[in-house]
């Protein structure tokens, strides 16, 4: 119940400060909802609602940009958003083991996240970071050339942190 | 032009035509499926793809434009390869429940398939099981057997504007539907689901109810509103199964509404009354048709004698076709000779603007009034023409209405406040300086502006005709309710004589009711006491109505979808409509007949004789093509004097606003209809319904003066504070709404 | 370059890769370092700088900190940790003393021998942050003599003659490209610089925005210039969070300074750039998928005709070349079409960047001139495969590319040979993979990618790749059937020839080539239910070979589930009741003992 309680009390004002510095401007779709989920970690349908009214756009419309890109996400995300690099060179060196040993960690797969919000597990496409394959990035900190039981002791100190 | 060779076919064609246009001008035929020519070409399902010579790449015929002597092949292997494997990989999913599906017999993949010999795939079959959504109380919505053309969403986007569906996610995961899988909520216009090629947007009107093959055609009008709009009514065995639309048809360019499309089961309705019945004290007894008629002529020919030829009054509804409205005149005037004959409409305001001026205006005002609900197709003509402009539309409303998106000004607020604006707006038009000088300058400066109005209201009407005065240029088209409603002024229904004078001064005994529920009519709310005292009510309708219950005889009649005739749209242009299906029932043309010889006059013995006599007659109308002639008018609008007034005392203002679920009462035999709006609520701003702890659906008693009328309550968040609204013309809220345009009443919630 | 000889300059490569592996710490412990009691009455009266530069191409060794002494070439030290860096300030730079067990080897300089650092010269020696630094080496000085001494013809022309051809991936002549655009009617036309890199395994890009961004900027100049552009735009995956916060700043300072707005340079030339940030979608690499995502739609690429430079953003003429084609242009100007075309290729001019990733030793960002082969590439400028493996394939353009076998590694890199080799230029990313590769796995990754970042647009591409998909997956696990590649490449053809855009159109190449090059690889899995490389675990049966078994006991010690047990001296075992298949024993056993 206390989620519940916690979604009503969100403030949506900001997006109306958001969309006021965008008004009139053309393709101000995308940079409108990167602000607001910067500000609020995701979209909500009260959100692009909002949104909607503000910059005179279809609610639908504006979901369905949403959704065709992968930075943006309808739930909270979370504390630690791990990201497992998927592209090419990490794949030849395994990284498909270490998205496995985050899902035997947390029981989170690509896309998920724990039921504590804690952790969200992404699968994400080429970081850039090839040189240290196989790479993670748990939040902004990157870490590279990993075997699986590094990853893994790596998830269990995240996992123990408290703040 | 330039030229162009198709399949060895040579063929001049527009420099900018597609290569689709080109093989269509040459008669050569090219497979589409996403495509769809009145929508922005796409180029999505690849299923048109074509060889140009000189060229490595195939071209899709849908979106390449033509050169000077391309050579363009269409049909070989390597196209007919492609083909086939495009069909193949979208029956991968595609569930085979064809038997099942409604679409079968008129579904594009069907017919690709079959074209293109594909009698099994190589893949192995994995059908979509997705449930079928019911969110959309007139179209199913099965995705499971969408192919992703896109024609709805795009539709929706670039015709209806108002994207209520868009494509979300992405690649495989790819699917059409709303924000948040929220209940897919819209002005249900249907024009997705005309778009559909497979089975996946249904008519759930129609769901399951029979085979396309079965169905009967049948052109005609639109029998609703005002708008025209061509309609193919689709029948069997003396049933409306649906209606359909027609893309190269008619003013409404296949465009259709919610009550246009969806509403056709009034029609059918096994409520629909089939026997005349006489009261007999209390009670109706049945009577045969041949009975009521000769009852009827002896009854009128019995007052007429006892009391004079003006004790009798015609009344004619809105909804009659020309012909019949220029018999009951001719009833009225030549055979009986009274000179009451009654109807809602007024000649204040002709028509002048057309379908055609809205598309090549440069400013659109829309006053006063919510177009979108009343004259949907009208609707999307301005959302299309704003949205094409960038803007140049301006609408002035209590709140904001469907034309919000593509507005570029758009004046809302309370009645007090907004009248006010309207005034300084013509003020403004007028040449003086004011806030609204910039906005009037824009429509001073323009070329081709548009008015569109409320003919109804006399302060608007005054407003338009100072507007009109200032700015000739402008083309003006008056919202006129129903599908007839400037026919039967034409036809000399709309005397401007007044009912409740003439009950009032005891003059007349008798009525003649042809098709109007005048006991819900809030212009003649205030009669229904005195109309039980009169000798004698004929009164004629498809449906046993309040009226009819307060009548001595009714007589059940046709529908549009049953009779010949014209209807005048709010254009001013004739259109014919057409009998699809016989109910056994006579038309009120034929009752006017029957009367009218009865009476010792002499009646046209056909529909064609009678239009034969209003050429004669009605002068304008003598060399109007009466399958699509504009009529011309002597004046766009009459010079009326008056003033926004708002009656009343209390804390809300309230104004009336407009159904786009119903037309008048008639629309509510419409089961359909009447599952999404059933009975008349009242919007109310949010914040206000909080303030008197309101929710959607409460009851709340309105107070306006001494009359008291419960109405169930819709939030409203575009309403504004302090701010109702009622619809009008629409059951049980006559006794409100007769009061005044606008008023202020009292909310008194319930306990 | 320490051109001052007082100055010392110690460098510290901040690319991606380099704060990844530390760059930060490392140049705080050199700050602090600096203030030191003792090692600052050393370096007092020399002027000490610590710059921050971008990726300098050997990823694989950050963090990677050069040493510039006065009157001493620079000395690159590989791998520096913060621990390092008293030992390398007190015994370098205080006592002039190389530590030579840190500085890097021939190997590292190998590296660069067969290179030509052109495009990327100042990449790793200019502060990417500062923009005098950028004009202290020349920065801006094209664009000055663009607009003093050339029209905008002249411009295009010199571009023509110098035989650049887009670096994005398609090849298309860069000069003709501009032409087009400039040949379009309207006061408005939009200039675009593609930095939506989304290769798997391509970075540079990346690397060129992070390390020189200002290069970039004097690029987008001299084409707009050349076009008649009055608006522009720098499309940046979100994904690459200091490349961004790099543009921005150089964005801004390059405003301050004269360089973006109105009046440039004192001349009537007006040009203002802006930068959008993607939102996660590959597909929006594709020029009208990009332009329609910058409109603030879904990126989903829009049928050609009418092409970008008639009808593009906005429906105005647009022109959206990628950063590395950007980043050739000023060196263009200024050393000359002639000196610029000496280099390459009769077809190919100039340079290319590549990302070299996968099983090669070095790995990282290199240059080098078209035409050189791919051996040279691999094995005298990636020094080769890793871990003594054998050479297998290379997959050269990214997802879209192909797979190069052995017997055709002497093919020249250019685009023409590339494309007759089944692959392509791309965008540059060049994956090595060895013996333990399975290349129908590397098909089934490649076309997982694609397919994952289809639009779902047209049908070939969102369900044709999916199906494609399906067969190979089949196969990989054991269900391959009699008749798969041969759908497979039927399929193939028609989903290359039928797709809307190059997405889909390039999609299925992975897997031609891999059939073409490898078809044996196919037929082992489909017929005998076997992985020769031993990488789809379904088909591996997780028995060791006594025969090859060392008996070293690596396999026990790397198992994560304990199902193998072994003791000292003795084959090991694999209880298959207890493996889960991670393929860590035979990733890890130095024998290939394990089937």
């Amino acid at each position: 119940m206390e989620d519940v309680v916690e979604k009503e009390a969100i403030d949506l004002t900001m997006i109306d400060e958001v969309c006021a510095e965008y008004k009139g401007r053309k393709g101000a779709t995308i940079p409108v909802l990167q602000k607001v989920q910067e500000h609020y970690g995701y979209l909500s349908s009260d959100m692009i609602d909002r949104i909607g009214e503000n910059l005179n756009i279809s609610s639908h419309t504006l979901y369905g940009v949403l959704t065709f890109y992968a930075q943006f996400y309808t739930t909270p995300r979370g504390k630690y958003v791990i990201r497992v690099c998927r592209g090419t060179a990490c794949h030849v060196k395994g990284s498909g083991r270490i998205s496995e040993v985050v899902k035997e960690e947390f029981g989170i797969s690509n896309g998920e996240t724990t039921s504590d919000i804690k952790f969200t597990l992404e699968e994400v496409s080429c970081i850039g970071a090839c040189g240290m394959a196989p790479v993670i990035m748990i939040n902004d900190k990157t870490y590279g050339n990993l075997t699986p039981e590094q990853a893994r002791s790596i998830f269990k100190e995240y996992a123990q942190k408290q703040d | 032009m330039v030229n162009v060779k198709i399949d060895g076919v040579d063929v001049q064609v527009e420099p900018n035509s597609t290569i689709l246009e080109a093989a269509e001008k040459a008669g050569v035929h090219i497979p589409i499926l996403c495509h769809d020519k009145v929508l922005k070409p796409f180029g999505a399902c690849r299923v048109c793809l074509v060889e140009v010579k000189n060229n490595p790449k195939l071209m899709t015929a849908c979106t390449t434009p033509v050169m000077d002597n391309m050579e363009i092949t269409t049909k070989n292997d390597k196209l007919a390869k492609i083909r086939k494997t495009l069909i193949e990989l979208l029956l991968i999913n595609h569930p085979l429940d064809c038997p099942v599906c409604d679409k079968g017999g008129e579904c594009t993949l069907q017919d690709l398939t079959y074209e293109f010999g594909v009698s099994q795939v190589r893949f192995d079959p994995k059908p979509n099981d997705t449930p079928v959504d019911h969110t959309n109380p007139f179209i199913e919505r099965d995705i499971d057997r969408c192919v992703l053309c896109g024609r709805c969403v795009r539709i929706c986007d670039e015709v209806v504007n108002i994207q209520a569906i868009s494509f979300q996610n992405r690649g495989t995961d790819t699917i059409i539907g709303t924000s948040f899988n929220q209940p897919w909520n819209c002005e249900f216009c249907g024009q997705c689901m005309s778009v559909c090629p497979v089975g996946s947007l249904n008519n759930r009107v129609y769901l399951f109810k029979n085979r396309p093959w079965n169905l009967q055609k049948t052109e005609s009008i639109c029998g609703l509103c005002s708008c025209g709009c061509s309609i193919l009514i689709d029948s069997e065995d003396n049933e409306v199964f649906r209606i359909k639309e027609d893309y190269d048809l008619g003013v409404n360019k296949g465009l259709l509404c919610v009550k246009g499309r969806f509403g056709f089961e009034l029609i059918n309705n096994v409520k629909r009354e089939k026997n005349s019945k006489i009261k007999v004290g209390e009670e109706f007894k049945n009577i045969s048709i041949e009975d009521a008629i000769s009852t009827a002529s002896k009854k009128l020919a019995e007052i007429k004698s006892k009391y004079g030829s003006d004790s009798i009054g015609v009344v004619v509804s809105s909804r009659l076709t020309n012909e019949e409205a220029f018999l009951a005149r001719k009833l009225a005037k030549d055979v009986i000779g009274t000179p009451y004959i009654f109807s809602s409409e007024t000649d204040d305001a002709m028509p002048e603007g057309t379908y055609a001026d809205i598309e090549n205006a440069d400013d659109i005002t829309v006053l006063n009034i919510d177009v979108t609900e009343s004259n949907p197709v009208l609707g999307f003509f301005i959302r299309m023409t704003a949205r094409k402009n960038e803007g140049g539309l301006r609408v002035f409303y209590p709140k904001m209405t469907a034309l919000k998106r593509v507005a570029s000004e758009f004046y809302t607020g309370k009645p007090s406040e907004l009248l006010g604006l309207i005034n300084d707006f013509a003020d403004a038009v007028e040449g003086k300086s004011n806030r609204c000088s910039e906005a009037a300058s824009k429509l001073l400066a323009a070329n081709s502006p548009v008015l569109v109005f409320n003919p109804y209201s006399k302060a608007d009407l005054a407003v338009v005709s100072r507007i009109k005065k200032a700015q000739p240029k402008v083309k003006l088209i008056p919202c006129k309710l129903k599908n007839n409603s400037q026919g039967i002024v034409d036809m000399g229904c709309a005397t401007g004589a007044d009912l409740v004078d003439g009950l009032g001064r005891d003059k007349i005994k008798a009525l003649v009711v042809l098709g109007e529920n005048i006991a819900v009519n809030p212009g003649y709310v205030n009669l229904v006491g005195v109309l039980s005292k009169l000798e004698f009510i004929l009164s004629t309708d498809p449906y046993f109505t309040e009226t009819s219950a307060i009548s001595d005889l009714y007589i059940p009649v046709a529908t549009f979808a049953e009779k010949s005739g014209t209807f005048t749209n709010f254009e001013g242009r004739v259109q014919t409509v057409n009998p699809a299906i016989d109910k056994g029932l006579i038309s009120d043309f034929d009752l006017l007949v029957s009367l009218i010889n009865s009476l010792g006059g002499k009646a046209p013995d056909s529909v064609d004789a009678a239009q034969e006599l209003i050429r004669k007659e009605i002068s304008n109308y003598s060399g109007v093509d009466f399958n699509g002639g504009v009529v011309e008018y002597p004046y766009a609008v009459k010079d009326v004097n008056a003033r926004y007034e708002i009656v009343g005392s209390g804390s809300y203002e309230l104004y009336r606003c407009s159904l786009r679920f119903h037309s008048g009462t008639f629309t509510t035999w419409s089961p359909d209809l009447t599952k999404v709006y059933k009975e008349a609520t009242i919007e109310i701003n949010p914040e206000d319904a909080a303030d008197l702890n309101l929710k959607d659906g409460d009851l709340v008693t309105v107070k306006a003066g001494e009359t008291m009328k419960k109405f169930y309550v819709e939030i409203e968040k575009y309403n504004p504070r302090g701010v109702v609204s009622i619809p009008m013309n629409y059951k049980g809220t006559e006794a409100i709404l007769a009061k005044g345009e606008y008023q202020r009443v009292e909310l008194i919630k319930h306990a | 370059m320490s051109a001052n000889n007082d100055i010392i300059e110690v460098h510290i490569c901040m690319g991606t890769a380099g704060v990844a592996s530390g760059g930060y710490e490392v140049m705080d412990a050199f700050a602090a370092e600096f203030e030191k009691e003792g090692i600052s009455a050393v370096l007092k009266e020399r002027n000490c700088k610590v710059k921050a530069t971008g990726c300098r191409g050997l990823c694989a060794r950050d963090v990677l900190v050069d040493i510039h002494l006065p009157g001493m070439g620079p000395i690159t030290y590989e791998h520096v940790t913060p621990e390092m860096v008293p030992s390398i300030v007190q015994e370098h730079i205080g006592a002039g003393q190389v530590v030579d067990k840190w500085a890097a080897k021939k190997d590292y300089y190998d590296f660069y021998k067969l290179q030509k650092r052109y495009v990327l010269k100042d990449c790793g020696k200019v502060d990417p942050e500062d923009i005098d630094d950028y004009i202290s080496l020349g920065g801006y000085d094209a664009i000055k003599k663009v607009l003093k001494e050339m029209t905008p013809e002249q411009v295009i022309d010199e571009v023509k003659k110098s035989g650049l051809r887009g670096r994005g991936g398609g090849g298309f002549p860069t000069g003709m490209k501009w032409g087009f655009c400039r040949a379009s009617k309207g006061d408005l036309k939009y200039l675009i610089c593609n930095a939506d890199e989304g290769d798997p395994g391509a970075f540079m890009d990346r690397s060129i925005i992070e390390g020189n961004p200002h290069v970039v900027i004097e690029g987008m100049l001299i084409a707009a210039y050349a076009i008649g552009c009055k608006e522009g735009y720098i499309y940046c995956r979100a994904e690459y969070p200091l490349a961004i916060k790099r543009v921005k700043k150089a964005l801004r300072v390059a405003e301050e300074r004269g360089f973006l707005g109105k009046n440039i340079l004192g001349t009537d030339f007006e040009f203002h750039l802006h930068l959008k940030e993607g939102a996660g979608a590959f597909v929006c690499g594709e020029e009208t998928a990009l332009i329609a995502s910058i409109e603030g739609e879904r990126g989903m690429p829009r049928s050609r005709p009418p092409f970008p430079a008639v009808k593009g953003l906005w429906a105005k003429p647009t022109n959206v070349n990628n950063v590395e084609t950007f980043a050739n242009l000023p060196l263009i100007i200024l050393d000359g079409a002639d000196y610029y075309a000496s280099m390459g290729t009769e077809k190919s001019k100039g340079t290319k960047i590549f990302a070299l990733s996968g099983k090669v030793k070095s790995t990282g960002l290199v240059e080098v001139p078209m035409g050189i082969t791919i051996r040279q590439l691999i094995f005298d400028v990636g020094g080769g495969i890793a871990k003594k493996r054998k050479f297998k394939a290379v997959q050269l353009g990214g997802p879209s590319g192909g797979c190069i076998p052995e017997h055709l590694l002497d093919t020249p890199i250019d685009y023409d040979s590339l494309i007759a080799a089944g692959a392509m230029m791309g965008s540059g990313g060049v994956v090595v993979m060895d013996e333990t590769n399975c290349m129908v796995n590397v098909a089934h990754f490649f076309l997982t990618f694609t397919q994952r970042e289809s639009c779902g647009k047209c049908i070939p591409c969102r369900i044709g790749t999916k199906t494609m998909l399906d067969i190979l997956k089949r196969i990989t696990t054991g269900e391959g059937r009699e008749g798969d590649i041969e759908t497979l490449q039927d399929l193939a053809n028609d989903i290359k020839i039928a797709s809307l855009c190059g997405l889909g159109q390039t999609a299925p190449n992975p897997v031609l080539t891999t059939i073409k090059y490898f078809r044996h690889e196919y037929e082992a899995h489909i017929k005998d239910k076997k992985c020769p490389a031993r990488e789809c675990s379904e088909l591996i049966e997780f028995v060791v070979a006594d025969d090859r078994c060392k008996k070293c006991g690596i396999c026990f010690k790397v198992c994560p589930v304990g199902a193998i047990t072994w003791e000292k001296g003795k084959v090991a075992y694999i209880d298959k009741s207890k493996c889960v298949k991670c393929r860590e024993c035979i990733v890890n056993c130095p024998f290939n003992a394990i089937d």
